[in-house]
């Protein structure tokens, strides 16, 4: 089954001190990983957005494991992320559209790398924005059927973006499947599910928020 | 050896996540089986800030293993009261 997990974090939302604090980015940050920023990065990126950057990734990797272990428990540091590619351009302007859905990435705009956990192996993308960044994990590398959609919304509280990231991903796929009236579920282990006529069908999705942000991810062959 | 009840610990726990839900009519309510994403709603970038927080209220050092297991209310109060009791 090809799926997806996806992460948004709000970069304006980040306590910037505490992030730098070895306390706290050494719960999220492997050792490895706090030496290939200081080996290869330090230049590229600001060590905080390093630290949310990658946080994104493995929160993404997670919800993409989890739907095959719904037993998993997210570990940060036991998810290890390595080859990573910084972009030839960055996005140096904030976010300001209220919506981007596209398939695919543009690869000269995004991080790539690739992440481990355990024996896995997973890819992935990640739009860095001044103000926040979402990443986009698969497990087969190739990101030319993925769907993705990025809102801004008005409203932070935890309902406001439910309701609406279940909105914006059913307007997709409304779109996509000629009209039919698609609803969200939720599995026996609370991941998220769509259904026609009351049935599941084979489309794994994944929501992220974070503050203004909401966020989908699916492949669509 | 620090010895607080599990009611104690809760109270104080009560403090520490309040920065990081909103729902404070849960939170009010909470119990052992309280999950601190599905039902307090605190986004997941912040499981981290509740964690060295708590090590701070408490002067604990919460490890990695003990942190994954973090995940309700339950949970939480089990390793605190763990790492208390080893101090």
């Amino acid at each position: 089954m090809l799926s997806t997990g996806n992460d948004i974090v709000s970069i304006a939302a980040i306590n910037v001190t505490r992030t730098q604090d070895p306390v706290f980015y050494q719960k999220i940050l492997s050792q490895t990983e706090i030496l290939q920023y200081q080996q290869h990065y330090s230049l590229l990126i600001p060590f905080a957005n390093y630290v949310w950057l990658l946080w994104s990734i493995k929160e993404s990797a997670y919800k993409y494991l989890q739907r095959f272990d719904p037993e998993l428990l997210f570990s940060p540091t036991k998810f290890v992320v390595n080859e990573l590619v910084c972009p030839v351009s960055s996005l140096s302007n904030p976010f300001k559209r209220l919506i981007v859905e596209q398939i695919g990435f543009d690869d000269t705009t995004v991080h790539a790398a690739r992440v481990t956990h355990g024996d896995n192996v997973l890819w992935s993308r990640s739009s860095f924005y001044p103000d926040m960044v979402h990443s986009v994990v698969n497990g087969i590398g190739n990101f030319d059927q993925v769907n993705w959609g990025i809102k801004t919304i008005s409203s932070t509280d935890a309902e406001s973006q439910s309701e609406a990231v279940r909105a914006f991903l059913l307007n997709k796929l409304q779109v996509i499947f000629n009209g039919k009236q698609m609803q969200i579920g939720k599995s026996e282990h609370g991941v998220p599910i769509i259904l026609y006529r009351q049935k599941k069908i084979p489309l794994p999705i994944s929501f992220s928020h974070h503050k203004h942000f909401v966020a989908y991810s699916f492949i669509a062959q | 050896m620090i010895i607080m009840t599990r009611e104690e610990i809760l109270s104080e726990l009560k403090k520490v996540i309040s920065p990081y839900t909103t729902n404070k009519e849960m939170l009010a309510g909470i119990n052992d089986d309280t999950d601190l994403i599905k039902d307090l709603k605190i986004n997941s970038a912040n499981l981290v800030d509740i964690i060295i927080d708590a090590e701070a209220k408490y002067d604990i050092e919460i490890d990695y293993d003990s942190a994954d297991k973090m995940v309700n209310v339950g949970n939480c109060i089990d390793v605190i009261s763990e790492k208390l009791a080893q101090k």
